[in-house]
């Protein structure tokens, strides 16, 4: 492992063990009054922040945006980046301007976008992983086709079933974050399945450890949209930890990439 | 005159770098058999079947059989014309 790699590596713990720690403090009522649960809620995408800055310095190795995987890896490193930015456009509201945060407002921007994001790199992934190549049979078309309809549908009825309109915008974003959810992690599944048998190497134990870093994203942000429809979100609460550790999880899947690029350089596999 | 074997060999090179980008190159590299030049153009000495046999297992160590079967995928046009002892086995 390079210094370079090494010390990327201690701050991406560093930094969730930090968030961790406070959180863990905030769940036992230990933490000081200056370490708020809304504190904690505006500061810990300091870790979406380093995995998506350390992220992008890896998508380079890879060849940028000239190869699939110099581009996977920049638009999950963006994605990571588009949260950090939706995270300090809320800081903003609650820190400086001391108002309730609007909807929709700039930071939709970060986490909209962040969606849109990761769809484009979990595609490319995709075709990475030569899932594409693999969609010989009926059963596996039918599976293609089953798999986002089924989480479009379920999506649906979790949070818009009796919906009732409000503004463009908001209608758009409405509907946007979880049918935009339901893709990524619809194409995610599928990448899974039709590539299990064809996937091997250095890269498999570090393509399947991403895979599993964008459920966890998943996960995140679907508890996101069910608390805040059932209005039972709080800041520093569960739904907070799960984000950390999905952006921890998604800067430890771009350094074992990194890791990855290495050990084939070296031919030490 | 063309020699396929080292077109064939170019093209698989060439769809890694789309993947894996400037590894693919190096990797080619590490090939017995196989030169590139400046710009990645092959010539292939001595057993040439066995070298692009070398190449596609030079890739099949980093995503498994994805690699081979994207270079089967992409070679499939220039092999389909070759006569079936010619192809390497790798790729049939």
């Amino acid at each position: 492992m390079t210094k370079k790699l090494k010390m990327a590596s201690i701050l991406v713990y560093l930094v969730f063990g930090f968030f961790a720690a406070w959180w863990v403090l905030l769940r036992l009522n230990k933490a000081p009054s200056s370490l708020s649960g809304d504190s904690f809620s505006d500061t810990y995408g300091v870790a979406a922040l380093i995995g998506g800055l350390i992220g992008l310095r890896i998508a380079k190795d890879w060849g940028g945006f000239k190869s699939q995987m110099g581009k996977a890896l920049s638009f999950f490193s963006f994605g990571l980046l588009a949260q950090a930015f939706g995270q300090l456009v809320y800081s903003m509201y609650f820190f400086f301007l001391h108002r309730d945060i609007p909807y929709p407002s700039l930071g939709d921007i970060g986490y909209f976008g962040s969606v849109l994001l990761y769809i484009y790199a979990i595609y490319t992934m995709l075709k990475i992983t030569g899932a594409h190549l693999n969609v010989g049979t009926i059963g596996k078309r039918l599976f293609v086709l089953v798999i986002p309809l089924a989480l479009l549908v379920t999506s649906y009825y979790i949070f818009l079933r009796g919906y009732t309109y409000s503004s463009p915008l908001a209608s758009f974003l409405d509907f946007g974050y979880p049918f935009g959810e339901a893709i990524y992690i619809s194409i995610a599944i599928i990448t899974f399945a039709l590539s299990r048998k064809l996937l091997g190497g250095i890269m498999r134990g570090r393509l399947l450890f991403l895979l599993f870093a964008l459920l966890i994203q998943y996960i995140a942000d679907f508890s996101f949209l069910y608390q805040d429809s059932r209005n039972t979100w709080t800041a520093g609460g569960i739904n907070d930890f799960i984000y950390l550790v999905a952006y921890f999880l998604m800067g430890l899947a771009l350094l074992n990439i990194a890791g990855a690029y290495r050990e084939i350089r070296t031919g030490d596999d | 005159m063309i020699d396929v074997m080292a077109e064939v060999a170019e093209k698989i090179i060439r769809e890694q770098q789309n993947v894996i980008g400037p590894l693919a190159v190096e990797q080619a590299k590490r090939v017995a058999g196989l030169t590139i030049d400046s710009q990645n153009h092959v010539s292939l000495v001595g057993d040439k079947s066995a070298a692009i046999n070398h190449l596609v297992e030079q890739y099949k160590k980093i995503f498994g059989q994805t690699s081979v079967e994207v270079s089967k995928n992409a070679v499939n046009n220039l092999v389909s014309g070759l006569p079936p002892q010619q192809v390497p086995s790798i790729l049939k």
